[in-house]
């Protein structure tokens, strides 16, 4: 009898282990996934900016037609962010950066069209222009959002996978979405 | 947790029948086993890079950190606002502070409606309206930030006319008690639309966690099994105190007879933001 309940008790602390060590991996998956549908989010924010644009390249030209080179700037920026796509299973630091720059020198090109606003009172003035700069201004908190958020998720996910024992599990750390120097500039519009 | 519910279960059953000491010992080690993992899978941290006020305790709708408003019209605002939160369950919170330091409106109203959890959890129906007034430390601020679910309702066009036409004209004369109401007016309107249903008498619903579950069996399994008076001692304070802190959570209204208004604002669900809204500044 006793010998019955020492096996009993050693199959159930291995099934016990085995248990937890279950729970543990899924927990890192867990947290991968999150970060998938945070990168997801980030994407989305973006891509809504990028259907902004031909709006506002529009409003603009009926108002400021010889700021040709800023419109065209902003055009072929859009053009090239839109082009660059990143696997969310696949965040490599390179893809990201690569995906930041693109979406940075959009964000300066949009910075510098604002900006002529200053040199168009009518455009200024201008109701429709008025309500897409608002809606610019609303996505471009959504994506910083979205950006804070996509960062935390990967923060947690890269402080898990560092710890014992889920390091041994052979999970990759992921890259962390930064700001580039495009978009620190951000516009300096002059109220006086 | 199923599966350790379960097996904990059976671990009773096992238990209860054969009563030698080293399946006691045994039993004792695994319950502590599982209660480190459980803690650990429970346990996650949260990071916030900007510095908001503290949620307020007890809960109001109106905020005036800043002390724009006579204490009549902080009175009126929040029971107007009390209104819209029992009419329609669309939660608006103002918030005034005197110093942003520095940091950006946007993040800052969209951390505290995320942090203070504005609106319902299943909605996601608040808004925070921020004013930062002119003063010594630079220019007025104002934003109103959107929760998830009112984005569509109040696109960040209608937040951004509101706040040039019907708040900013106000702000500059400093009547800022009249454009933060004429805005509520406005945003209730436009909110009504997508959210009409009175709030719930129970805002917060009480979840069923298997980990408060496996919690309970252990304490009282402690409790049985061991007669020791000290350990007798410790056990039942655990679990009253664990039984306390389920009744405040049962009533959020239990401590609201101390605040100065005499209101029964319901407290916050737990609504979530996402950068929605738009700003001004004068």
């Amino acid at each position: 009898m006793k010998k019955h309940i020492t096996l009993i008790s050693v199959a159930l602390v291995i099934l016990l282990v085995v248990i937890w060590g279950i729970k543990a991996y899924n927990s890192v998956v867990q947290l991968e996934e999150n970060t998938t549908a945070q990168w997801a989010q980030v994407e989305n924010q973006y891509k809504r900016r990028a259907d902004l644009i031909p709006n506002l390249v529009n409003t603009v030209k009926g108002y400021a037609k010889h700021e040709k080179s800023t419109l065209e700037s902003v055009i072929s920026a859009r053009a090239k962010s839109t082009q660059i796509t990143v696997d969310p299973q696949n965040l490599t630091p390179e893809k990201l950066k690569e995906y930041q720059a693109a979406q940075g020198e959009l964000s300066a090109a949009l910075g510098k069209l604002l900006a002529i606003q200053e040199n168009y009172p009518d455009l200024k003035a201008n109701q429709n222009f008025q309500d897409l700069q608002a809606q610019l201004e609303g996505t471009e908190n959504r994506i910083a959002v979205a950006r804070m958020d996509f960062n935390n998720a990967c923060k947690n996910y890269n402080t898990k996978i560092r710890q014992i024992p889920y390091n041994f599990m052979g999970f990759e750390t992921k890259a962390y979405f930064e700001t580039t120097e495009a978009e620190e500039q951000t516009p300096n519009v002059n109220f006086d | 947790m199923n599966y350790q519910t379960r097996f904990l279960l059976n671990l009773n059953n096992c238990h209860l029948s054969n009563k030698s000491t080293t399946n006691d010992l045994l039993f004792s080690f695994v319950i502590r086993f599982v209660i480190i993992i459980a803690l650990e899978i429970v346990c996650l941290t949260e990071t916030v890079a900007v510095e908001i006020p503290t949620r307020p305790q007890p809960p109001h709708l109106v905020n005036d950190f800043a002390n724009l408003f006579t204490k009549e019209q902080s009175e009126k605002l929040e029971q107007y606002l009390i209104m819209i939160d029992d009419s329609t369950s669309n939660q608006i919170c103002v918030v005034t502070v005197d110093n942003l330091n520095g940091q950006d409106k946007a993040e800052y109203a969209t951390l505290i409606g995320r942090s203070w959890g504005i609106g319902n959890k299943e909605y996601n129906n608040g808004i925070v309206i921020l004013v930062k007034p002119k003063n010594e430390t630079g220019r007025g601020e104002v934003f109103i930030a959107t929760g998830y679910g009112l984005e569509g309702a109040i696109p960040d066009a209608i937040c951004s006319e509101i706040i040039q036409n019907s708040m900013i004209p106000f702000f500059k004369v400093n009547d800022y008690y009249t454009g933060i109401y004429k805005a509520c007016d406005q945003l209730f309107k436009y909110a009504r639309k997508e959210y009409h249903l009175p709030r719930k008498k129970n805002g917060k619903e009480d979840k069923f966690s298997w980990f408060s579950l496996i919690f309970t069996i252990i304490i009282i399994f402690l409790i049985i099994r061991r007669n020791s008076r000290l350990f007798y001692y410790n056990a039942t304070y655990t679990a009253g105190s664990y039984l306390n802190s389920r009744k405040k959570y049962n009533n959020p209204n239990g401590e609201f007879s101390s605040s100065n208004f005499n209101n029964n604002f319901g407290g916050f669900g737990g609504g979530s933001f996402g950068g929605g809204g738009a700003g001004g500044s004068w």
